[in-house]
């Protein structure tokens, strides 16, 4: 029953998204039809008419707002989630768009928190189990640093390191998983580093505090005191119910890396989703960019969605209906 | 951050190819074949010859050879095989030539897929390609004959059928064809036999052989654009060198060889030599500097200035193409104040040039004071143009005696945003209250092309057309074309007078006209001529002179890998 309460959640989330998406759209500055017919604009000559109304057609702006957000829905139900409509774009369908760079964008997304997990996981314990020594201090300085850098910057750095002095890895580009997968991987290093350093720092802050407070709990001094062995305290007794915050910060990340990731997708030419979302926006693309938007929006809404699950997971009081302590 | 009043080069190069791709879309929308097209020496080619109606053995041969093609250096034999892997500065969106093709990277990879109808030799003349000789005694009457035998990728042959297909397919509202005005002009052209059309137009249209020369020119096989014609541009089939073998929309796309290409070399080599052709866009500049110095990619493009010099310095092999194009600013002639001569002028008078150069380019661009290139044999080296004089300025603006306020605008890009900072600051030194404002691409085209005349300085990047008739529409009273909103009589007629011969001293009179009353008029004011750089490795041989790539898109049917 709860999944089900959470499922109907998460259909509404969808559609007041968007919906509020279209609304958006709606208020960005100049005529769809104008960027839509760019050199072919001539609202004087019989030709141009026709083409603007051809336009106006397609893009369903000879209806009311309601009405076209119901037509672009109903399509969205069907399966189809519109294609662009410029001449600059030709015709391509938003699915068709989703199909190329969809699992170019979750190849990065998992790669990066798994990278970033594998670096976190053991500096977020370290600190906490050594809470204000020398070695957390560290570590927190460390993560801060990492935290402070920009993406663009620290992928920057890699490639002149790694592609241009070493020339170990290709400075840009994406070889596709199923073309090469020597070459899948080498390609992504950079890309997956310079995301999953400053996720790391995230998620070993949030590790460390939350496990220096359980560690602290009666249960751990009691595991302790029995002469369980201090990693063996760490991983299987303190781990699980410090992992709560971090199971939401991988869950919203889950979202933010599907279309948040443009600079580095800029930067290394990696045709994922965000990049295609901003190209589609500056081209007006709209029923593309909805399309687009409604997709990531998903990820988000399922991610969070999973993180509640797995909350129950983690925690039997959550299964049972009592509040977490 | 707009304020700075001294700009570095290097930050120019950081994020310019966000800019080159903007700008270039922007040139589209002037009118001409886009990116790297004309040059000058083309401009002067195009009059002497006029079209290709005095081409003897393209008019009367039966089997006329294929056009002359000049590489540098043509010295070793050409190698087959290999794979040659371009960076373009964007992913390609659509290669349907009936759509305009707007990127330069659109335009690259398209020619590889399609034969224009018509093509320009070295000189910048325009010769039949794909067409055996096009005729006409008044520009008007227009007489093409096909080559024979030729069949597109899919085995459809081509023929005048394709031709008619594709130009009832332009006319067609539901295609939205970016050369919708054109072909309205031209019409549809009626089959005189499977190998042979003519064209019947209202008015002369000097410029007809050019346009058959650029996209509107590349003809698509009837067979496929019936088949899906809104998705025709992702599923490209042509007549070209290569056909297509894998397109991913801002992705990679991929051309294999076409076996049966009708086309050999100067030499009789059959053409062309590679198996393969590998395209991906990298929208950093220095990115796809790297990847050429990794050997990641053989050839890369640039438009900006700082990577063909570091290219340069790096010991790659670099072809410099200039005065294709040229950043311009416009003015808005309806709207206070730039509705007043004197203020236009006064703008043309503060604006030094040579600091814009020495600044953001490091003095490697060359200044411009025309529509025309220097090189062009249209180009008048009298005309008073004004050039950097901020006493005249100031004494003008005195005459015109009323504060002078503008809002100099453009798109959000650090080169752009250079410029507008320096060129304010010259202006302000001379009196004129100017502000910056950068709107994002879409809604500045937007703006621009819908004519809303909200706006008193813009900047564009204006071609230098390799045919200057090409120059007509933006500046003709009430063409939808004119973003301008200019209006001279005098202007109209010198236009129409240089766009109705093909006499050579007529032409060359009307556009010394057309120049002395831009001089005059200052409608926009052109900076400085664009500088565009081929990037390859040593191994990359066989590409066409930088003369005729600054022509058009780069031809790749010659390269070969050593």
């Amino acid at each position: 029953m709860r999944i089900v309460t959470k499922l109907f959640g998460l259909a509404v989330t969808a559609v007041l998204v968007s919906m509020m998406t279209f609304m958006l759209i709606l208020l960005l500055p100049g005529d769809p039809v104008v960027s839509a017919l760019g050199t072919a604009y001539d609202p004087k000559s019989d030709i141009g008419k026709k083409q603007i109304e051809v336009v106006r057609k397609e893009l369903s702006l000879d209806k009311s707002i309601p009405l076209r957000y119901l037509d672009w829905a109903g399509g969205v139900v069907t399966g189809d989630l519109g294609r662009s409509f410029g001449t600059t774009t030709g015709g391509i369908t938003t699915t068709r768009i989703l199909k190329e760079r969809l699992p170019v964008t979750i190849e990065v997304m998992i790669l990066t928190q798994i990278v970033a997990l594998l670096m976190a996981l053991p500096l977020g314990i370290i600190a906490a189990y050594r809470e204000g020594r020398f070695v957390d201090k560290l570590i927190g300085a460390s993560n801060f640093g990492l935290l402070a850098m920009p993406n663009f910057a620290l992928g920057l750095i890699l490639v002149l390191i790694f592609s241009v002095k070493l020339k170990w890895l290709p400075s840009s580009g994406y070889t596709r998983l199923t073309e090469d997968f020597g070459k899948n991987i080498r390609s992504m290093v950079i890309p997956v580093l310079t995301l999953a350093f400053g996720l790391s720092s995230v998620y070993a802050r949030l590790i460390r505090a939350e496990m220096a407070t359980v560690l602290k709990e009666d249960f751990i001094l009691m595991a302790t005191s029995k002469g369980i062995r201090p990693w063996r305290v760490l991983l299987k007794h303190a781990l699980r119910p410090s992992s709560f915050s971090l199971l939401t910060s991988i869950g919203i990340n889950v979202g933010g890396l599907i279309g948040g990731t443009v600079v580095m997708e800029q930067l290394m030419a990696i045709p994922g989703v965000g990049s295609a979302l901003i190209e589609n926006i500056f081209k007006r693309e709209f029923q593309v960019v909805l399309g687009l938007v409604l997709v990531i929006t998903m990820f988000y809404v399922a991610a969070i969605f999973v993180v509640d699950i797995l909350y129950s997971v983690l925690d039997p009081r959550i299964r049972r209906g009592s509040t977490r302590a | 951050m707009h304020q700075q009043s001294r700009p570095t080069r290097r930050s120019t190069s950081r994020l310019i190819a966000i800019g080159a791709i903007s700008m270039s879309f922007i040139a589209v929308a002037c009118g001409s074949d886009g990116g790297q097209t004309a040059t000058t020496t083309a401009v002067g080619a195009v009059t002497t010859a006029p079209a290709a109606t005095t081409a003897p053995a393209a008019t009367t041969a039966a089997t006329v050879p294929p056009p002359p093609v000049t590489t540098v250096p043509p010295k070793e034999k050409p190698k087959t095989g290999g794979t040659l892997r371009v960076a373009n500065e964007s992913g390609v969106s659509t290669l349907d030539p009936a759509l305009g093709l707007a990127q330069p990277a659109d335009k690259n990879i398209a020619l590889v897929i399609y034969d224009p109808l018509m093509s320009w030799d070295d000189a910048g003349k325009t010769i039949p390609f794909l067409a055996e000789s096009l005729e006409s005694t008044d520009l008007k009457s227009w007489k093409m004959t096909l080559r024979k035998g030729v069949k597109f990728h899919d085995g459809t042959d081509f023929n005048a059928d394709s031709v008619i297909a594709h130009f009832k397919r332009m006319l067609d509202p539901a295609t939205k064809s970016s050369w919708v005005s054109a072909a309205t002009r031209y019409g549809v052209p009626t089959k005189v036999d499977d190998h042979t059309l003519t064209w019947a137009m209202a008015t002369p249209q000097v410029v007809f052989p050019n346009d058959m020369s650029g996209a509107m020119g590349y003809i698509p096989s009837p067979t496929a654009t019936a088949k899906d014609s809104a998705g025709f541009g992702l599923a490209p089939v042509g007549t070209g060198p290569f056909k297509l073998s894998k397109f991913e929309a801002g992705g990679v796309v991929e051309v294999e060889k076409n076996a049966t290409y009708w086309r050999k070399d100067a030499d009789g080599n059959q053409l062309p030599f590679l198996d393969k052709i590998s395209f991906r866009g990298i929208p950093e500049t220095d990115k796809r500097l790297t990847a050429v110095k990794n050997k990641e990619v053989d050839f890369a493009g640039t438009a900006d200035t700082a990577t063909v010099i570091e290219a340069e310095k790096a010991k790659l092999n670099v072809q410099r193409i200039s005065g294709s194009s040229s950043t311009i600013m416009m003015f808005n002639s309806k709207k206070a104040p730039t509705d007043d001569v004197r203020v236009r002028q006064a703008m043309a008078y503060a604006t030094n040039k040579k600091e814009l150069n020495d600044i953001i380019y490091n003095g490697a661009r060359i200044e411009s004071y025309s529509a025309f290139a220097p090189t062009s044999p249209f180009f008048n080296k009298d005309t008073p143009t004004p050039k950097y004089d901020p006493a005249k300025a100031k004494a003008l603006l005195a005459e015109y005696g009323k504060p002078v306020e503008v809002v100099l605008e453009c798109i959000p890009t650090p080169e752009a945003t250079q410029i507008l900072d320096i060129i304010k600051q010259q202006w302000e030194a001379v009196g004129i209250k100017a502000t910056t404002k950068f709107q994002e691409q879409g809604a500045y085209v937007g703006r621009i092309f819908g004519k809303v005349g909200d706006w008193n300085t813009a900047c564009f990047r204006s071609n230098q057309f390799i045919e200057p008739d090409q120059i007509r529409a933006s500046l003709s009273t009430d063409d939808s074309a004119n973003l301008i909103f200019y209006s001279n009589p005098e202007m109209d007629k010198a236009l129409l007078e240089g766009g109705s011969t093909t006499d050579f001293a007529k032409r060359k009179a009307a556009y010394d006209k057309v120049q002395t009353i831009l001089s005059k008029d200052v409608p926009t004011m052109s900076t400085l001529y664009d500088l565009w750089g081929n990037i390859t490795n040593t191994n990359v041989q066989g590409l066409p002179s930088p003369e005729r790539s600054a022509l058009g898109p780069i031809k790749f049917a010659t390269v070969w890998l050593k």
